[in-house]
């Protein structure tokens, strides 16, 4: 007996294909915002505490950018819940509903995190420092133990053969309570931690971005501004005895002209650029040292999904020992008698180099051999292809998993294409809509 | 039946959803009628050059993303995954049938999303006219996603097509075209645009703006307001129109019904009162405290109406598809033949335990009814048009792909007959037939019935029943009252739920049995 029904299944809305193509695209755009989030938010509440001035920057920049970042991150994880639950419904309303509330325990995480984010960023705008990291902190948790809780979703989904025993252990009269876990499950932290060190890739990434792509664009706005003393007293680089100093030089009509620029350093880099110069070699340092920790993390936990989760199990067995369904592992290759592979055999060795090249060309930025927004963009590309072949390999594991309970590829398909074709031009609609809000939006940063 | 039941003690886990979704609709909708206001009065400040009026209209921009971007976002999420978890069956099924209508909503929600950012972050910065066709973006997308969700809302209350039947044609637009949509659509922009303007007042009147801005703004509301006005009674016309007629008959025969009927319109009456008597006959003297007055009336008016909503679609969860308890229109048959417990995968599950304590316990779950049955190949029927055929669409896929013995649901013992066995479950404990009746219970019932204690507890409502009457009762659930499924367990469940029902029932009250004839009493 198994604890998936596969005696009442729907057709596919669409071709296997373009399920898997849009859970998978929808992942990666929402895995952006995610790690940003994730592991970007905790180390800007570091430099923001312990930080340079560079350091400063950098956490006040991303913190006030974190509600936006948290606000496309929900809605952009829309597309691969929709999907999961087009597909995937059989396995995934089991696995939730026995951890019901745990599962809707997120969303009980993720609003107060979500507003500790604002108050973050508005704390951040009056220029205090230990009230925003403190918040920030309240959100990092809050974040990171929903993500926990998503981790343990996914680690439960693809294993029905867990199921039975947390619904001996969480029922009543047959009824699940929901308070069924799995936090026992190695692999539930196995997968948190691989997607820090996504995460971590992916600050880099963002760090490098904002530093040559968004901060320089401000750099000619602060040299027409004049200090004002909200400027003196919300310049977190400033000593406080400077600020008065400063403050009492202004009032006295005292101020010269580089103490004025001194005043705006904050969050804008000075007249001549030198700022924005020292913040993005800052960057291309800071990003030498964050990489380490993210190819290390990452490569490990690609390592982890090629080499270990897709090794084992042995066997899955059912759900009931009375009339066990075991199934084989990894199915064997007729012409080696190996164990046939489930990943593709090129995709390891791309994911490898792309991740490797990620580190290769942040340390080469670092000694000055690729400079300004060619690196950026090389580094980019790295992330789309590490991001990219992760999501995919997450996916056909995810389905090697589940195989032996629901062969989503076996599923017939019941077209549905005039909706189809009306979602794929109102996605090609808005992407263009949204591109040009967006363009007019550079435009004005620019201007 | 293939998946667990959510168990919440006292509520039921689908009011669960019902609480979510009062609280997310009152956001949402302002985050549609919000976005117009937003779009129309950043126009109208642009177009006369008020700057001040502008100024304000930032302010509440800025009240409007913390609360709709952050509070509405989540709990949207939040109703997604409180249906998925308190009514599976039914979610699966809409998305099936509307999964692209979702996936359209959801390419507008980002709009929404970048629009509202940068109408609001990028408030002096973007030139005049992008600036305010931003606002005007952002009101059309929030505007198309109300529609879009109120095409597969109101498909819930009435499955019936406007230009042909989604069950006969299996198309999408014919599901999403159905009867209730245009009510539904003009019936919720109405209230859209009316709780905005409500929130507009709680607002403006909460901070310090001066009494000319304050009255201006709150005249600028007269429009929208009336319009919503217009818009509801045009809706709820056509909402009546369109209702099917078990909907019809629940309003008028339901008690409770008629009492949230009651309050619906009493508040509705009071607020549109309240808005003559306050915003448009005196704006000047509009209070915080009467702002707030009017919101705590309109979460009463929506709390009610979404009661009401879903108190007349039963016995179905979607009208005709999917019953309040997770079985699907068509399959209660088959079940009852086949046994409630041996058909469902996790009361097959328990049943399997039960055979620990009791190795000569015959269950027929649905792995060895097929060892017992193999007669009937598995069902490769083609599934029929995409939300199509339902029966058709129980039919397993693929089974020689799955590492799977193969059958199908519809692998069931003909009309007339029944499984044996099951009177196997009179001979155990007495304990534990009781524990088997709570499983019936809790899987047939519990969707809309806590047991002892709590949301239209069923416990109380026996007291005084024979077990003989409650026998008959379940055997013929859908005939006294046809709001509740039909009885979907065979003869021997019905007994064992009857036991459960009888050991949960309150006895009868002293005051009440002290003038009763001791003898007429169970």
């Amino acid at each position: 007996m198994t604890p998936v029904d596969i005696y009442s299944l729907n057709g596919l809305p669409a071709p296997y294909w373009f399920i898997q193509l849009f859970k998978v695209l929808g992942f990666i755009l929402h895995s952006i915002p995610m790690h940003l989030w994730l592991a970007g938010l905790p180390i800007a509440i570091i430099l923001l505490l312990i930080g340079g001035v560079n350091g400063q920057i950098f956490a006040r920049r991303l913190l006030k950018q974190m509600p936006v970042i948290m606000a496309m991150g929900i809605n952009l994880g829309i597309v691969p819940l929709l999907f999961i639950q087009t597909a995937y419904y059989k396995v995934f309303y089991p696995s939730t509903i026995l951890m019901a509330w745990h599962w809707l325990g997120i969303l009980a995480l993720v609003l107060p995190a979500y507003y500790l984010l604002y108050l973050t960023g508005a704390l951040v705008d009056a220029g205090r420092k230990w009230l925003p990291a403190l918040s920030g902190c309240g959100a990092s948790l809050l974040i990171v133990a929903a993500g926990l809780i998503f981790a343990s979703a996914w680690t439960l989904m693809a294993s029905p053969e867990s199921w039975a025993e947390l619904w001996r252990a969480k029922s009543i009269g047959g009824a699940a309570t929901g308070l069924g876990s799995n936090w026992g499950d190695p692999v539930v932290y196995l997968r948190f931690v691989s997607i820090c060190g996504l995460a971590l890739l992916t600050v880099t990434f963002w760090l490098l971005f904002d530093s040559h792509f968004l901060f320089v664009e401000k750099k000619g706005g602060a040299a027409r501004t004049r200090p004002e003393i909200s400027d003196f007293m919300q310049n977190p680089y400033l000593p406080k005895s400077r600020k008065k100093e400063l403050r009492r030089l202004r009032d006295a009509g005292k101020l010269s002209e580089e103490e004025e620029l001194e005043a705006l350093e904050y969050g804008y880099g000075d007249s001549e650029g030198e700022e924005g110069d020292a913040y993005q070699r800052w960057a291309l340092r800071f990003a030498s040292v964050l990489v380490w920790f993210g190819v290390c993390v990452s490569l490990g936990s690609l390592w982890f999904y090629y080499y270990k989760v897709l090794d084992g199990p042995e066997s899955v067995t059912s759900v009931h020992e009375a009339s066990m369904t075991t199934a084989p592992a990894a199915p064997i290759d007729p012409t080696t008698g190996e164990p046939e592979r489930i990943v593709p055999v090129w995709i390891p060795p791309i994911t490898f180099a792309a991740t490797a090249l990620f580190a290769i060309l942040v340390i080469l930025g670092n000694f000055g051999k690729i400079q300004g927004k060619l690196l950026v963009v090389l580094v980019g590309l790295c992330e789309a292809v590490t991001l990219t072949f992760f999501a995919i390999t997450r996916q056909i594991i995810q389905n090697e998993q589940i195989k032996n309970y629901l062969d989503v590829r076996a599923i017939p398909v019941q077209m549905q294409l005039s909706p189809l074709l009306v979602f794929l031009l109102v996605f090609l609609f808005g992407a263009a809509l949204i591109y040009w809000m967006i363009y007019a939006m550079a435009k004005t940063v620019k201007r | 039946m293939s998946y667990p039941w959510w168990y919440v003690p006292s509520l039921t886990s689908p009011m669960v959803i019902a609480i979510v979704a009062i609280v997310h609709v009152l956001v949402s909708q302002y985050a549609v009628g919000g976005g117009f206001l937003l779009a129309r009065e950043n126009r109208f400040a642009l177009k006369t050059g008020d700057s001040e009026y502008r100024k304000y209209w930032k302010s509440h921009a800025r009240f409007f993303i913390l609360l709709t971007v952050v509070f509405g976002a989540i709990t949207g999420v939040g109703i997604w995954w409180t249906i998925g978890l308190a009514s599976p069956l039914a979610t699966e099924e809409l998305i099936r049938i509307f999964v692209f209508g979702w996936a359209i909503e959801w390419v507008f929600f980002i709009i929404e999303l970048v629009a509202a950012f940068g109408f609001y972050y990028f408030w002096d910065r973007l030139p005049k006219n992008t600036h305010a066709a931003m606002g005007w973006i952002y009101a059309g997308a929030a505007w198309i996603s109300l529609v879009l969700i109120t095409g597969i809302t109101s498909f819930m209350l009435n499955s019936r097509g406007l230009f042909g039947d989604w069950e006969t044609t299996g198309g999408f637009w014919y599901a999403f075209f159905n009867r209730q949509f245009v009510p539904q659509t003009l019936l919720r922009t109405g209230i859209s645009l009316l709780l905005a303007t409500i929130y507009v007042y709680m607002h403006i009147t909460w901070g310090n703006a001066r009494d000319t801005l304050r009255e201006k703004t709150i005249r600028r509301m007269l429009v929208p307001s009336v319009a919503g006005v217009v818009l509801m009674v045009l809706g709820v016309a056509g909402w009546l129109v369109f209702l099917p007629k078990s909907a019809l008959m629940m309003l008028e025969r339901a008690a409770v019904i008629n009492v949230f009927l009651g309050i619906f319109a009493a508040v509705s009456a009071a607020i549109l009162l309240l808005i003559f008597l306050g915003p448009m006959r005196a704006p000047q003297k509009v209070s915080f405290t009467s702002a707030l007055s009017l919101f705590f009336l309109a979460i009463a008016a929506i709390g009610s109406s979404e009661f009401i909503r879903e108190g007349i679609r039963k016995p179905y969860v979607i009208d005709q598809v999917v019953y309040g308890n997770q079985i699907m229109v068509g399959q209660s048959g088959p079940i009852s033949r086949s046994g409630f417990l041996n058909s469902g995968v996790w009361t097959g599950l328990y049943l399997k335990d039960l055979q620990d304590k009791y190795p000569r316990l015959r269950i027929y779950t649905p792995a060895n009814i097929l060892a017992g049955s193999r007669s009937t190949s598995p069902t490769h029927a083609p599934l029929g048009p995409a939300g199509g055929n339902r029966m058709n669409a129980v039919s397993v896929a693929d089974p020689s792909a799955h590492a799977l013995p193969s059958i199908a649901l519809l692998d069931l013992p003909e009309e007339g007959s029944q499984r044996p066995g099951n009177e196997d479950w009179l001979r155990i404990d007495a304990e534990d037939q009781l524990e088997l009746g709570r499983v019936v219970f809790l899987h047939h019932c519990n969707d809309c019935h806590a047991a002892e204690h709590g949301y239209s507890a069923v416990g109380p409502q026996l007291t005084g029943k024979t077990e003989e009457e409650i026998i008959s009762f379940l055997k013929h659930l859908n005939r006294p009252g046809y709001f509740m499924p039909p009885w979907c367990g065979n003869d021997t469940e019905a007994v064992l739920l009857a036991r459960y029902l009888m050991s949960i029932r309150p006895e009868m009250p002293s005051n009440i049995t002290g003038k009763t004839d001791e003898a007429d009493l169970p």
